[in-house]
């Protein structure tokens, strides 16, 4: 008899350790979302800053001027993005952020940003045109479509924040 | 002695229990509390940013001079017409100190006033309690060159009106609820 109680008890203790660690856990997963969704709405308004800057530049190199009629005159896109040299992102038409002059300078693009929420936030660019008709659907050629994904990763989320805009030429 | 084990290993058992219960029930409502506050901080936030980028837009519609006026870090002058109907505003953004929201228990939380046409309008605090304005031209570099600004970029640090009692044990004079928002504006007329 004694025995069933000592099993018993040790029983109960374990059960008691379980609901007590399953407990703690539930309140440790509640104060990480809170603090997720807040690094979250950090991260959105970093993507839609990137994006407010890149809406004021110009569809493509060749519409600096003048916009054209022609996507063929329109830059291709093995020639989109720009490359870090010592530190200093310098687009593939010459020019160093931030004097980026069109859109698609951006593709590749990324940065490193510490806010007073959360430090390490990543920011990264694609530009690629997309169809007309279809502005998911990625094309290998010219279009008057361009789309730009903005992408924020932080080691303080689990899902990275991709904010895209659909740019045409103006 | 063996029903005295018995009895004192049940009671420590039964402590853990209810001590257990007891926590349950305190962090159920101070949950509740929480998120309800955390959300109340977050749309305080959201309407501060929208009010902002509402008016920010206009800035130099229907204006074809320099339509920024004064740009400190936390006061802007600028024209804009307001209401579609209206000629151009003269606005005018800046925040009071913080013994001036009295209407919440935050100490530290100010008054977003808006002045149109040198007549003040009763501003909202929503828990701000700062709010920074950096000017950048069109190449994202700072600048304080009126004519030369493209982009207001705008920081707003808000915290929760009410205490939050989770909040008192990570900081005990001053616990209150904390976030962050920053945007980038480019007025299309300026």
């Amino acid at each position: 008899m004694s025995n069933i109680q000592s099993i018993l008890a040790i029983g109960s203790i374990f059960i008691l350790s379980l609901t007590s660690l399953s407990f703690n856990g539930a309140l440790l997963q509640s104060n990480t979302v809170e603090i997720e969704n807040k690094v979250y709405l950090t991260a959105f308004s970093l993507a839609d800053e990137l994006i407010e800057e890149i809406k004021l530049k110009a569809y493509d190199e060749k519409t600096l001027t003048f916009p054209t009629v022609n996507r063929g005159t329109l830059t291709p896109i093995a020639s989109f993005g720009c490359d870090s040299v010592g530190g200093v992102f310098i687009s593939k038409d010459g020019e160093s952020y931030p004097y980026f002059d069109d859109i698609d300078d951006y593709d590749g693009y990324s940065y490193n940003a510490d806010e007073p929420h959360a430090e390490k936030y990543h920011i990264a660019v694609k530009v690629y045109y997309v169809s007309e008709t279809d502005p998911n659907t990625k094309s290998s050629s010219q279009t008057f479509h361009k789309r730009v994904d903005v992408i924020v990763s932080s080691p303080y989320i689990n899902n990275n924040v991709t904010l895209s805009f659909i740019f045409t030429q103006k | 002695m063996a029903v005295l084990i018995d009895i004192l290993g049940s009671s420590f058992i039964g402590g853990l229990v209810l001590l257990l219960i007891l926590k349950l029930n305190l962090f159920a409502s101070s949950n509740g509390v929480s998120s309800d506050n955390e959300l109340r901080l977050q749309q305080n936030a959201k309407t501060l940013a929208e009010i902002i980028d509402y008016d920010f837009r206009k800035i130099g519609f229907n204006y074809s001079d320099t339509a920024i006026l004064t740009a400190d870090s936390n006061r802007i002058k600028y024209l804009a017409p307001l209401t579609r109907t209206s000629a151009v505003d003269t606005v005018e953004y800046y925040t009071s100190d913080s013994t001036q929201a009295l209407g919440t228990e935050n100490p530290r939380d100010v008054l977003l006033y808006k002045k149109i046409n040198g007549v003040k309008q009763d501003g909202p605090s929503l828990g701000l309690t700062k709010i920074k304005f950096t000017y950048l031209d069109q190449y994202n570099v700072v600048t304080n060159i009126l004519a030369n600004i493209r982009y207001i970029k705008v920081e707003l640090w808000v915290e929760s009106t009410i205490p939050e009692m989770e909040s008192k044990f990570v900081n005990p004079n001053h616990p209150y609820l904390f976030t962050y928002w920053e945007m980038k504006i480019n007025p299309r007329n300026i």
